[in-house]
C-alpha cells in the first residue's frame, strides 16, 4: 500500500530531494555527506589519467607503424656510432666536474631553495566553472594546501625555466588538488621584469587561458606602440618601466607569503581594460595547461606572518579607486561611480598598506585658488567685509 | 531492470571521465561538455524522470570534480550542488516540455544541443556566481558550439549502446 503510494509520488519526491540535496550541500558545503561524494572523485580521477594514457596509445601506434621501418635503419647506423661514443664517457665525467666546480665559483645558485617533489598530473579540468588540476601526491608525501606547484616550460627565447602552474587547495592521503593560476579565484602579488612595478595577478581575466594583472599604475605604458603614433614617449623621474611593459617577463614577488619570490609567471601581451584610476594588462602565462603531464610541487609551506595574521588586521578599502578630484566649492560628481565600486572591496595585508601610501603620496593635495579681492567692488554688507578681512588675515 | 540502471551509470561515470581527460580538446579552449550531451539524450529519449535523475547524479560527479578548497582553520569548502542543481532541474524541464516540440532529426538534435547546452551553462554560472563569485573564464559559446557539432553523433552511438529509439520514451 505504502510502496504503492511511493510510487504515485515518485516524480514529486524525487524532483524534491535533487534540488533539496543541491541546495542544502550549496549553503552547507562541509557536510560528511558532501565530503564522502567529493572524496569519490579521486577513483574518477585515477581511471580519467588512464583514459588519456589510452588515447595517446592509439594515437601515437598508427605514426609509430609508420616510421618503424625507417627507425629499424637508423638503428644499425647508430649501432656502430654507438661504439664510438663509449670512448668518450670519460670525458663526459671530466667535464661533468669541471662544470660543477665553475658553477661553484661563479655562485651559482638554484631558483629554488626549498625541497621539491615530482608528481604526475591525473586530470586537468580547464572546462569546468571552478578550473582545478588533480596530481597522484598527496598527505603521504608531505604534500599540503597553499604548496607552490611549478613546471618546466618554455619561455619566449625558447629556454627551458621553472614556471608557476598554481598552488596547493586540498590534499587528501595519496591525491592532491591545484588550483591553476587560471582559476578564476586565484590571486597572487607579483613583479614586472626591469623595474620595481608591481601588481596583483588574478586568474578571473574572462579571457581563455589568459591571466589578468590588476592595480597597475596608470602611469605605465602598455604597448608603446600606441603611443609612438600620438608623440614621443619620453621615460619620466619614476624609471624605464613606464615605457612600455608588453613583452616582459611577471615574476612571483612573495608578497603574499605562499610563493618563492622570483619565478616566472608569464609575458604580458597587451593592455586590458581599465579598472578606475588603475590599469590592466593580460599575461600570457608560459605553462600550457592542456598539455601537463607532470607537476613540481615546491615543499614551502606559507610563511610565519601569513599564518600568523589575524584576519580582523585586514584593511579593507570600501572603495579602491581614486575618482576625481572635488575641489572644495565644487559639486561632488560620480555618485553613481562610489555605488558601483563599493560592491566590491578589496582586502589589503600589510606589504599593500606602503603602497597605499605611496599612491596617496603620488596625487597632488587640491589647490584652493585664492580668491582675487578687488577693493573697488563695493561691500555690500558687514558679514561679506569680516570675511574678507578673515583671508587677509589668513594670507 | 536494475542492469539497465547500472549501464546508465557507467554512461554517466564515462562521460565525466571524457570530460576531465583531453581526447576530444582542440586547444585549451575549444573542449566539449558530455555530460550536458547525455542528460539531453535521457531527458529527450526516456522523459522527466530520467532526466531529472541522469542530471542529478551526473551533476554530482561535476560538482565532485571541482575539488575542494581549504578555508580558515582547515577546514575543506566543496562546491557540491552547483550542477547537480542546474542539470537535475533543467534535464526535468526538458523531459516534461521540451519533448512536445522534438521532432528528431540531425537539425533537431544540433539546434537543442546548442540551446540546452547554453540554458545549462548559463543556469551554473548564475548558481555560482550567486553561491561564490563571478567567474568570467567560464565559456558558453564555444563549448555550446561543439556540442552542438559532436550531439548527432553522441546522439547515434548512445542510441546504439542504449537501445533507445526516439519514439520509446514518448507516453
Amino acid at each position: 500500500m505504502l510502496w504503492d503510494r511511493i510510487q504515485q509520488l515518485s516524480e514529486i519526491l524525487s524532483l524534491f530531494f535533487c534540488i533539496g540535496f543541491s541546495i542544502v550541500s550549496l549553503f552547507w558545503n562541509s557536510n560528511l555527506v558532501v565530503v564522502t561524494v567529493a572524496s569519490s572523485q579521486k577513483a574518477v580521477d585515477v581511471i580519467t589519467s588512464s583514459v588519456d594514457s589510452a588515447g595517446g596509445i592509439f594515437s601515437g601506434l598508427y605514426q609509430r607503424f609508420q616510421s618503424n621501418e625507417a627507425l629499424r635503419k637508423e638503428r644499425d647506423s647508430y649501432a656502430k656510432l654507438v661504439d664510438e661514443y663509449k670512448v668518450y664517457s670519460h670525458d663526459i665525467k671530466v667535464l661533468q666536474n669541471d662544470n660543477q666546480s665553475l658553477r661553484k665559483e661563479l655562485e651559482f645558485q638554484p631558483n629554488i631553495n626549498y625541497p621539491t617533489i615530482r608528481a604526475e598530473v591525473l586530470s586537468v579540468r580547464l572546462n569546468s566553472i571552478y578550473r582545478t588540476i588533480v596530481i597522484n601526491k598527496g598527505k603521504s608525501d608531505k604534500i599540503y594546501p597553499f604548496m607552490p606547484v611549478i613546471s618546466r616550460a618554455v619561455n619566449e627565447s625558447g629556454e627551458l625555466i621553472p614556471a608557476i602552474v598554481g598552488k596547493v587547495i586540498a590534499s587528501n592521503s595519496s591525491s592532491a588538488v591545484v588550483q591553476p593560476i587560471i582559476n578564476s579565484n586565484f590571486n597572487m602579488g607579483v613583479q614586472v621584469e626591469g623595474g620595481s612595478l608591481w601588481a596583483i595577478l588574478s586568474g578571473n581575466s574572462g579571457r581563455g587561458t589568459y591571466v589578468i594583472l590588476n592595480f597597475l599604475d596608470s602611469g605605465v605604458i602598455i604597448n608603446p606602440k600606441l603611443y609612438s603614433q600620438i608623440g614621443p614617449i619620453v621615460p619620466d623621474e619614476h624609471g624605464l618601466e613606464k615605457v612600455g611593459i608588453a613583452g616582459r617577463e611577471v615574476y612571483s614577488s612573495n608578497g603574499g607569503g605562499v610563493f618563492p619570490a622570483g619565478l616566472p609567471i608569464g609575458i604580458i601581451v597587451e593592455e586590458g581594460p581599465r579598472a578606475g584610476s588603475f590599469k590592466t594588462a593580460f599575461v600570457k602565462p608560459h605553462v600550457k595547461f592542456d598539455e601537463l603531464q607532470f607537476v613540481t610541487i615546491i615543499k614551502k609551506l606559507p610563511d610565519k606572518w601569513v599564518e600568523d595574521w589575524p584576519e580582523e588586521k585586514n584593511i579593507t578599502i570600501e572603495n579602491p579607486f581614486y575618482g576625481e578630484l572635488n575641489f572644495p566649492g565644487e559639486e561632488p560628481e560620480g555618485k553613481s561611480t562610489g555605488k558601483e565600486l563599493k560592491s566590491t572591496p578589496v582586502i589589503v595585508k600589510p606589504t599593500d598598506v606602503n603602497n597605499r601610501e605611496n599612491i596617496k603620496k603620488q596625487i597632488p593635495p587640491p589647490t584652493v585658488k585664492k580668491p582675487e579681492i578687488k577693493k573697488k567692488i563695493p561691500i555690500v554688507d558687514e558679514e561679506e567685509e569680516e570675511m574678507i578681512r578673515n583671508i587677509d588675515g589668513n594670507q | 531492470m536494475i542492469f539497465e540502471k547500472i549501464v546508465i551509470f557507467s554512461g554517466i561515470i564515462l562521460a565525466h571521465i571524457l570530460n576531465g581527460s583531453n581526447l576530444f580538446d582542440f586547444g585549451p579552449e575549444i573542449k566539449p561538455d558530455f555530460m550536458i550531451l547525455f542528460v539531453i539524450f535521457f531527458s529527450l529519449r526516456k522523459g522527466e524522470l530520467a532526466g531529472l535523475w541522469v542530471g542529478f547524479i551526473g551533476g554530482i560527479l561535476s560538482d565532485a570534480g571541482l575539488g575542494g578548497e581549504e578555508g580558515s582553520g582547515g577546514k575543506i569548502y566543496y562546491k557540491i550542488g552547483v550542477h547537480s542543481l542546474s542539470f537535475s532541474i533543467i534535464g526535468y524541464l526538458l523531459g516534461k516540455f521540451g519533448r512536445s516540440f522534438y521532432n528528431e532529426n540531425y537539425i533537431s538534435i544540433t539546434v537543442y544541443a546548442f540551446g540546452i547546452t547554453i540554458l545549462m551553462r548559463a543556469f551554473t554560472y548564475t548558481l555560482f556566481s550567486f553561491f561564490f563569485y563571478s567567474n568570467l573564464n567560464y565559456s558558453l559559446l564555444i563549448c555550446s558550439i561543439y556540442n552542438a557539432v559532436l550531439a548527432p553523433l553522441t546522439f547515434f552511438v548512445l542510441s546504439w549502446t542504449y537501445k533507445l529509439q526516439p519514439s520509446e520514451g514518448l507516453r
